[in-house]
């Protein structure tokens, strides 16, 4: 997960988000490009895995960036900036949660999973191959997994997916859930056992 | 340390969480107890399989051109012309129906069951003076619709204009006769102002007022029923 997170740190060659945030505070343009480098593909992950839907996590990616732009001077520090973006991806995500979205997208079709005239791919997720500490999955688990996530209720996938695909800290994610650390233990421990518990028979046919 | 310790801790464990004597132990029970060895085995390949997924670069561009776009080049109509677009393409046409059928079935429903009461009608003791009054006065039956006279005179705009200054709650119920000369007199007060004004006002209007009888020896019944209210000047004939 750090690495997730630090190959896009080098990637941009940015470490300083102190004197990132004063850019943007200042309405540095370059600053702005920077931090969605920066940030782009974490706000991303997160959206996509909250909602499931590839166009919706785009339109929540899109409107993270906007509301940095447009409120970047309401942080105040408090937090980190990358725990400011993920409190914004979650409202966001959130109120896109709603049983009419969800409803609607039960029974619609995603553009994002049809193949353009042209041939282009441009909603196609690209993978940089497996990191290190992460594993390579038949199909049939991912999906199982997909389905799995789906069937956590939104604040615990959301502490789930920050916690194991983000690597952010216990405190870190009460920030970004604006809860407390125990809520996020809990939160933690009840969607893992689930997840352990849709996933079950396909570890008992891994290890078999 | 044994399960039931090990077990509430193993989330804890997993994420590095636990302060280092925790881990410890944690990390001896692990070596000895199969059972929960497989089940935070078990959690880590949960954890470690998670998806990473990041945007083809392609729409990485398309992205950053849109929220470029929108922060940069957009002057404020075409932003919330945007916005406006978006609410209506995100907007659920199956709920926006939904609550178009609703509205106007819960009416109907509230409706049918009003319908289902009798009126309301006002009880006889509010006017406890209609009793002692004559029958054709008192009756049920709008007795006062033979009554063949005209009110003539300025004075009752005069007389809407005090009322209309009364308070909300105040009221004004009479009976008065007109006389052979044409002029109108308080017989009997049934409900009695909380404003005296308002009932002097009553009276010098039907004093100086004038009542065009069309054939005098074919009045009927002489009374007329006034009521005075705050929203309303009523009188229990048309055009009166």
């Amino acid at each position: 997960m750090a690495e997730f997170t630090h190959s896009l740190t080098s990637r941009v060659g940015f470490q300083d988000t102190e004197d990132l945030v004063i850019r943007l505070k200042a309405g540095d343009e370059i600053a702005f490009q920077e931090a969605f480098h920066l940030y782009k593909d974490l706000v991303y992950n997160l959206a996509f895995t909250l909602l499931t839907d590839k166009s919706e996590a785009l339109d929540v990616t899109q409107e993270v960036f906007l509301t940095l732009h447009r409120k970047v001077n309401q942080f105040r520090g408090e937090s980190t900036l990358k725990t400011w973006l993920y409190r914004v991806a979650l409202n966001q995500a959130a109120n896109r949660n709603r049983w009419w979205y969800r409803r609607r997208r039960s029974r619609t079709i995603s553009l994002s999973l049809t193949t353009p005239e042209n041939g282009e791919k441009e909603l196609e997720l690209i993978s940089d191959g497996v990191p290190p500490d992460r594993q390579m999955l038949s199909s049939e688990v991912a999906q199982a997994l997909r389905d799995g996530l789906d069937q956590l209720n939104f604040e615990q996938r959301a502490a789930v997916t920050l916690r194991d695909v983000h690597g952010l800290s216990y405190e870190e994610i009460a920030g970004a859930q604006g809860v407390h650390v125990g809520t996020v233990k809990s939160r933690i421990a009840r969607g893992r056992t689930r997840l352990r518990e849709h996933l079950r028979p396909y570890w008992e046919g891994r290890t078999a | 340390m044994n399960c039931d310790q090990f077990l509430p801790r193993i989330h804890e464990f997993l994420d590095g969480q636990l302060p280092p004597r925790d881990f410890s132990s944690c990390r001896d029970h692990l070596e000895n107890c199969d059972a929960c060895r497989q089940r935070h085995d078990e959690f880590l390949w949960i954890k470690q399989a998670l998806p990473i997924q990041r945007l083809a670069p392609t729409f990485e561009k398309r992205l950053w051109k849109g929220v470029h776009d929108n922060v940069t080049r957009s002057p404020w109509p075409v932003r919330l012309w945007n916005d406006w677009a978006t609410f209506w393409r995100d907007l659920d046409s199956g709920m926006v129906w939904s609550k178009v059928v609703a509205v106007p079935v819960t009416l109907v429903f509230f409706v049918a069951i009003i319908l289902q009461f009798e009126p309301l009608r006002l009880p006889q003791e509010t006017y406890p003076m209609m009793a002692t009054l004559s029958p054709a006065v008192s009756s049920p039956t709008p007795t006062t619709t033979h009554v063949r006279v005209r009110y003539q005179g300025d004075t009752l705009d005069d007389l809407m204009n005090a009322v209309w200054r009364l308070p909300f709650e105040d009221s004004l119920s009479l009976v008065a006769e007109v006389g052979p000369e044409g002029f109108a007199q308080i017989e009997e007060v049934l409900e009695h102002p909380r404003s005296a004004t308002l009932l002097n006002a009553v009276d010098l209007a039907l004093r100086g007022g004038h009542f065009e009888t069309a054939a005098p020896h074919l009045l009927d019944n002489p009374f007329l029923i006034y009521s005075f209210q705050k929203v309303d000047v009523y009188a229990d004939r048309q055009g009166l």
